[in-house]
């Protein structure tokens, strides 16, 4: 079990007076019990707030709204509070600054080694926590609260304990990490898996159907292929019969076949001309001419290069023979931008000089030779049609003179080459090349090919997102059933271990708790008595520290708060009993049946402190004290005495409560 | 001041109730014990992140794909 | 990047580009008309990126010509003129903005303002020209090699025709 105890705190230019509060004895050891008494407007609540936030660390301050509240009345600049506990047997000191013209705390702690950061003892981190110090520095409330149903104050207590609330953050950090995971998804559900898969399958099943229409159509187009020979060779056969068209026919077609051949080879001269600008354009060429002209009458490319004003202007005279100044460098630097660099150079001259050999002769000239070359291009397409037109009059006289075989094979054979025709276009449009821009009912199989890549990539990022949200949700509900089951045992244990310690507390009325829920639930009975009822609040916190191997000092803000002055009494025999360290804030209508007999159970350690602001109504009070009883500050004082505790009326000297920011 | 005893049972028993290996009842306890001991810190959303990439390489999912779609459904 | 062609100019060309033989052979058709007819038009990311590194076959003879055109049409357009001569400056920007002796073996600068956007940017403005005045999209090579020899004669009597009416 690991021990920690106060060893006390020191507060500067803070709301509340600047004050040092030493809860040790002689010996180093803390008192049993520390009583300060404090008037009404001292900082009561604020110190224990700070308190709070210095032992929670920079999470306990949210804003800087919240911070400003802390500052002494238009004051600026920083406060600081400084905590000093043992833990064990080894000093841990927490330095908290507030600036409030930054509106940022800073934290320092010592343990192994200062730091400028806030680092707890590993075996604290769970109890130095803005969730988890309120339950141990409380006010006087914080009894009932555990009991009330309304309020989940003994739940928040134990999933903080017992590392639930922990499990319950994962489960928010699994649901970020779904969100981000799946944040440029566009699929995120099943139904987007399912569309997606469709798509995959629709679009594979339309590959396949095209795929197996395709090998029909080659195959067609084999057999066709095949059909058209042996036909136009029936039909040649046929219309050969009549020698004299048999003759005229093959000279027709030698006639058609060099027609073609011969276009062929001007096409190929005309496309090797076209491919020399000069030939397709005179104005182009008359503009290179004169772009050469015009280089030549600019004296570009210039006979000095960039690189010269480079080696001019680090010379370390000038070329004029003055001494090279700054000036001067930086003079012909400039001029340099005016010039080319070499290599520039060798290319504009490159371009001048295949100007002048490839374009440099009349612009004209070279359009018309391209022409005439293009008119004879014009020339061979009328030859090749005159020869294909005389070829299918030759037929039409043929097939004219009445031989109804000749006509019936010249049918068919234009219905094979219509058929062959179809099955080519149809063959070329599955075989039509991915253009990017074809719709998911396109008949290109290379597009369809493209599509089902990326629809399969589609699928399987679908798939991958649904299986991570399968498995935060399974992640999840594992969570969930351990907190709800870790819950009820943990609850269990705590009720045992409450009651057999309320038994050691309550021995004339034992109170027993039935369960722990959201609030702590009493056996039978609703209520106990307020004296019980902190009695069944403390015994559940120290049961909650044990079961974190934790022992705790209590700091209390009016421990008996609104009582009954008789149920006062009962507390305070109690208080002494279940703490090994007790810190309470009290005032002086507190005293009265709580001082003495909590003084009387605490076999006498217990230390009195009272603490005051320094005005003119409290500074007669010092008169007579033993200066080493008094401890004095800029605007507050703190005087260690039973005797002067005892007799200070702590409300005659009290302040109206400063308004706080809201 | 480790991870209790009771919720590293609670733990075990939920992922073998939910047909998971008990790898993930273990990563899910050595986070709670790097926590514990100050190892690593909650609000540390990158360390988060490592260990569920590693905790869902751990998670079986069911065969059944009406099982998958009932668990879907939950949410 | 070097010589890039637009997806929809490609794809006007697909029939005859078998007879072709180079795929540059579209790129200089579309090029020759939008420097004769001095228009230019920006290509977007949807088209593919560069189809050649380097003027290919016969076209490497003819590399300083087509240079040699783009500095041309570049100095008219930026002077609305032929070149005078104060205009030394503006010639060295020019070409030294066009032109690279040690980067691509194009000699075209790369970069959005370089020689090689330049280059195609007037083969892309050439296309919408050569769209505009040949209504149907080529199917033979002899065909259409005369087509395209008389819209290039069209734009330069056009252009004469503009530049005369400017001077006068």
């Amino acid at each position: 079990m690991v021990q920690v105890r106060l060893l006390g705190w020191k507060a500067a230019g803070l709301r509340c007076p600047d004050h040092e509060i030493d809860l040790t004895r002689a010996g180093g050891e803390p008192h049993h019990v520390s009583l300060i008494q404090m008037p009404n407007g001292t900082g009561k609540t604020t110190t224990l707030e700070l308190l709070r936030a210095a032992l929670s660390g920079p999470s306990a301050w949210p804003d800087s709204v919240m911070l400003g509240e802390y500052a002494p009345r238009g004051a600026t600049g920083r406060g600081t509070f400084e905590v000093r506990l043992r833990v064990d047997k080894r000093r841990f000191t927490i330095e908290m600054a507030l600036d409030f013209d930054e509106g940022k705390p800073y934290y320092r702690t010592t343990w192994t080694s200062s730091v400028a950061r806030f680092t707890r003892p590993p075996s604290l981190s769970r109890v130095l926590t803005p969730e988890f110090t309120p339950f141990f520095i409380f006010d006087g409330e914080m009894a009932q609260d555990l009991l009330d149903p309304k309020k989940t104050r003994a739940r928040q207590a134990l999933e903080v304990q017992f590392q639930l609330s922990n499990l319950l953050r994962f489960q928010g950090y699994l649901d970020e990490y779904w969100d981000e995971k799946s944040r440029n998804v566009s699929a995120k559900g099943d139904k987007g898996l399912t569309q997606r898969k469709n798509k995959l399958a629709d679009l594979t099943k339309r590959r396949d159907r095209l795929k197996v229409e395709r090998t029909g159509l080659v195959k067609k187009i084999t057999d066709l292929e095949a059909r058209h020979t042996k036909l136009d060779a029936e039909y040649k056969a046929r219309f050969d019969q009549d020698s004299k068209a048999q003759e005229e026919r093959e000279h027709l077609e030698k006639e058609f076949e060099r027609a073609k051949d011969n276009l062929a080879t001007i096409a190929t001269s005309s496309l090797s001309e076209a491919r020399k600008p000069q030939n397709l354009s005179p104005r182009f060429t008359r503009g290179l001419q004169a772009l050469r002209d015009n280089l030549d009458r600019l004296k570009l490319p210039e006979s000095a290069a960039k690189e010269f004003f480079d080696e001019l202007a680090h010379d370390a005279h000038c070329v004029c023979g003055e001494e090279m100044t700054e000036a001067r460098k930086a003079s012909i630097l400039a001029r340099r931008q005016n010039y080319l660099g070499k290599e520039d150079m060798g290319v504009l001259n490159a371009i001048k000089g295949a100007i002048k050999d490839m374009a440099g002769a009349s612009p004209e000239s070279y359009r018309e030779a391209f022409e005439a070359n293009l008119l004879r291009l014009r020339n061979a397409v009328r030859e090749r049609d005159v020869a294909q037109n005389e070829l299918a009059s030759l037929e039409q006289r043929r097939l004219a003179g009445g031989d109804a075989e000749l006509s019936t094979l010249k049918t068919q054979l234009d219905d094979l080459v219509r058929e062959l025709d179809t099955a080519r276009t149809r063959l070329s449009v599955l075989d039509m090349d991915d253009d990017g821009d074809q719709g998911d009912d396109t008949d290109s199989i290379k597009a369809l090919a493209k599509k089902i890549k990326r629809a399969g990539d589609l699928v399987a990022e679908a798939t991958q997102t649904r299986d991570i949200r399968l498995k935060t949700t399974i992640l999840k509900r594992v969570i969930s059933a351990a907190v709800t089951s870790a819950s009820e045992r943990i609850a269990q244990e705590l009720v045992a271990a409450t009651n057999k310690r309320l038994e050691g507390i309550l021995t004339r009325s034992p109170l027993r708790v039935a369960d722990i829920c959201d609030s702590v639930v009493l056996d039978g009975q609703t209520r106990g008595s307020p004296g019980q009822t902190l009695a069944l609040g403390y015994a559940f916190l120290l049961g909650l520290f044990d079961a974190g191997q934790v022992s705790l000092p209590f700091v209390v803000d009016s421990p008996t708060g609104a009582l009954d002055k008789n149920v006062r009494r009962e507390i305070a025999e109690l208080l002494p009993k279940i703490s090994q360290q007790l810190v309470a804030f009290t005032t002086s209508s507190e005293y009265e049946q709580f001082v003495p007999v909590l003084d009387r159970a605490a076999q006498g350690d217990v230390q009195y402190l009272t603490m005051f602001r320094l005005n003119d109504a409290t500074r007669p009070l010092l008169d007579g004290l033993a200066s080493e009883s008094v401890a004095l500050s800029a605007n507050g004082a703190l005087v260690s005495s039973k005797q002067f505790f005892q007799g200070f009326d702590s409300e005659a000297y009290g302040e109206s409560q400063p308004a706080r920011a809201a | 001041m480790r991870v209790n005893e009771n919720v590293i049972a609670a733990l075990k028993k939920a992922a073998s109730d939910s047909g998971q290996p008990k790898e993930v009842a273990q990563r899910l306890v050595a986070w709670l014990d790097d926590l514990a001991t100050g190892s690593v810190d909650i609000a540390s959303q990158s360390d988060a992140w490592t260990r569920i990439a590693g905790l869902l390489e751990q998670v079986k999912l069911p065969t059944d794909e009406a099982e998958l779609a009932l668990i879907l459904g939950e949410e | 990047m070097s010589f890039r062609l637009r997806n929809d100019a490609e794809k006007w060309f697909n029939e005859i580009e078998g007879e072709l033989g180079l795929k540059f052979d579209i790129y200089y058709f579309c090029l020759m008309a939008g420097l004769a007819a001095v228009r230019r038009s920006p290509l977007t990311a949807a088209d593919k990126p560069a189809f050649v590194d380097d003027f290919p076959g016969d076209y490497k003879v003819q590399q300083n010509l087509l240079l040699g055109g783009l500095i041309d049409a570049e100095l008219r357009s930026q002077l609305g003129r032929g070149i005078g001569n104060a205009d030394r400056p503006i010639v060295q920007k020019v070409v030294s903005q066009l032109l690279t002796a040690s980067g691509a073996s194009t000699h075209l600068s790369s970069g959005p303002e370089g020689g090689a956007t330049r280059m195609n940017e007037y083969a892309s403005g050439g296309f919408d020209v050569l769209f505009e005045q040949i209504p149907d999209k080529p199917r033979r090579l002899e065909t259409f090699l005369r087509s395209y020899a008389k819209v290039i004669g069209d734009l330069e009597s056009e252009r004469q025709k503009a530049e005369d009416a400017c001077a006068a």
